[in-house]
């Protein structure tokens, strides 16, 4: 399955990675792609991009703050959750994501 | 409704967070230097001009957040009248949310296609910044001196009373290590170090930096009772819990919640609370850690009390878990 995720949090300096890292890790160990974008302190990073969004099957939002162009998932499932479930548990998450679709 | 509140005002508060690092460095070095030198002088002054920024960015950020890009103007302005009207930090951030609110509602007035171009550069700032200020001159009255008198309050504490102030603040500083709960402190402290008052501060610091450091403390001393990734976690953790970030703990407190989650609340608040009755205040942001000690006033006190939370933190967290728990931890393999 591919799955985008967007990770932020208030400071922007760690929790959105360890989100990140987090997805990616449980992602490769459940045999999903997984490309994961982070809006830390630093703006945008690994920018999801259109061509990302045709071949998207499961969007997830693990987020504490609102974030940069929102309106390019319009139209897909999102699972939001709040960023730290994505830190401590994140293949729940992505299990929780693919049962809502 | 609540959890769209909180997300609001997170948005809020980590646009704010850089220009009240910058504003608080500059105007603390600005102190530190002596403000009765030109160089000082200056320091303190830019410091002081870019704390100014603080509450309109807050407010400005919530409206944003609610309302997107029409939003900002309107809650940046509703800003500054809540920081002039000296509503501080509070009004700023009930002000910031009723911009958001008005600007959206403006949104919805409707209007013919030949003359829609009005409603972004006048209809939406012009009413919306003139509906701010109608609320913000309202809710001062009561606010203003309401504001003032928790402001006495604050500077008039001593005693136990610090001792409960220093363990809210520490306690809160560390229950979600950087999450929600740990901004709202935060964001208390960054407010009240902007009205001068430094003891909130100084409890902060020991929220901060006690968990990492405790941890890490504790896999030194119970080597058998950490998993490898722990172990290996434990320098970076304390690394960055001296550079001021609290997130390192987070490893910890996955493998083992229950265990490890009341223990820095409680360890940290019993060391903020010890540090502000013995006199600790800290005039400098406490984001660049320890580093930033001798500029604190009453550096030994501040000491004294993060000792005190790495002590019982490393300690209780030591005894508290079990050999057992260390393949569980094994398996989140979570490292920062």
């Amino acid at each position: 399955m591919n799955i985008l995720a967007v990770t932020a949090c208030p400071a922007g300096v760690a929790h959105t990675y360890m989100a990140k890292k987090g997805l990616e890790k449980a992602a490769k160990k459940m045999g999903h792609k997984i490309k994961v974008e982070t809006q830390g302190s630093m703006g945008i990073e690994n920018e999801i991009k259109a061509t990302d969004l045709e071949k998207a099957d499961l969007v997830i939002w693990a987020i504490d703050t609102k974030i940069e162009k929102a309106n390019r998932f319009d139209g897909k499932t999102i699972h939001e959750v709040p960023v730290a479930a994505a830190v401590k548990n994140a293949a729940k998450v992505i299990e929780d994501a693919i049962a809502k679709l | 409704m609540w959890n769209a509140a909180k997300k609001h005002l997170m948005t809020g508060v980590s646009y704010m967070i850089p220009i009240v690092v910058a504003g608080g460095i500059l105007l603390s070095l600005g102190v530190i230097i002596g403000e009765d030198t030109a160089l000082g002088e200056q320091l303190s002054n830019y410091g002081v001009w870019a704390l100014g920024l603080m509450v309109p960015m807050i407010s400005g950020y919530i409206s944003y957040s609610i309302a997107d890009r029409p939003g900002i103007a309107v809650g940046l302005a509703s800003g500054v009248f809540a920081s002039e009207l000296g509503t501080g930090y509070i009004g700023g951030i009930l002000v910031g949310f009723f911009a958001g609110w008005i600007t959206n509602q403006l949104k919805k007035i409707p209007m013919h296609p030949n003359i829609a171009v009005i409603k972004p550069i006048m209809i939406i700032p012009v009413l919306g910044i003139g509906a701010s200020a109608i609320f913000m001159s309202l809710i001062s009255m009561p606010l203003a001196p309401a504001m003032t008198g928790l402001e006495n309050w604050l500077n008039s504490m001593e005693g136990n009373n610090l001792l409960i102030l220093g363990f809210i603040i520490a306690a809160m500083m560390a229950f979600d290590m950087g999450g929600p709960v740990n901004k709202i402190a935060l964001a208390f402290c960054y407010a009240t170090l902007a009205e001068g008052i430094y003891a909130p501060m100084a409890a902060c610091w020991i929220g901060i930096m006690g968990a990492p450091l405790g941890l890490s403390l504790a896999t030194l001393i119970f080597p058998k009772k950490f998993s490898k990734s722990e172990k290996t976690n434990a320098i970076p953790a304390a690394l960055m819990g001296t550079l001021g970030i609290t997130e390192g703990a987070i490893p910890y407190a996955v493998a083992t919640p229950l265990k490890v989650i009341p223990t820095i609340t409680i360890g940290s608040g019993i060391g903020g609370g010890i540090a502000l009755m013995l006199g600790a205040q800290s005039p400098i942001p406490a984001a660049i850690g320890i580093w930033g000690l001798p500029f604190v006033n009453g550096p030994f006190m501040l000491l004294i009390g993060l000792i005190t939370a790495v002590i019982i933190i490393a300690f209780t967290v030591g005894f508290w878990r079990k050999e057992s728990d260390v393949e569980e931890s094994e398996d989140t393999g979570l490292s920062f």
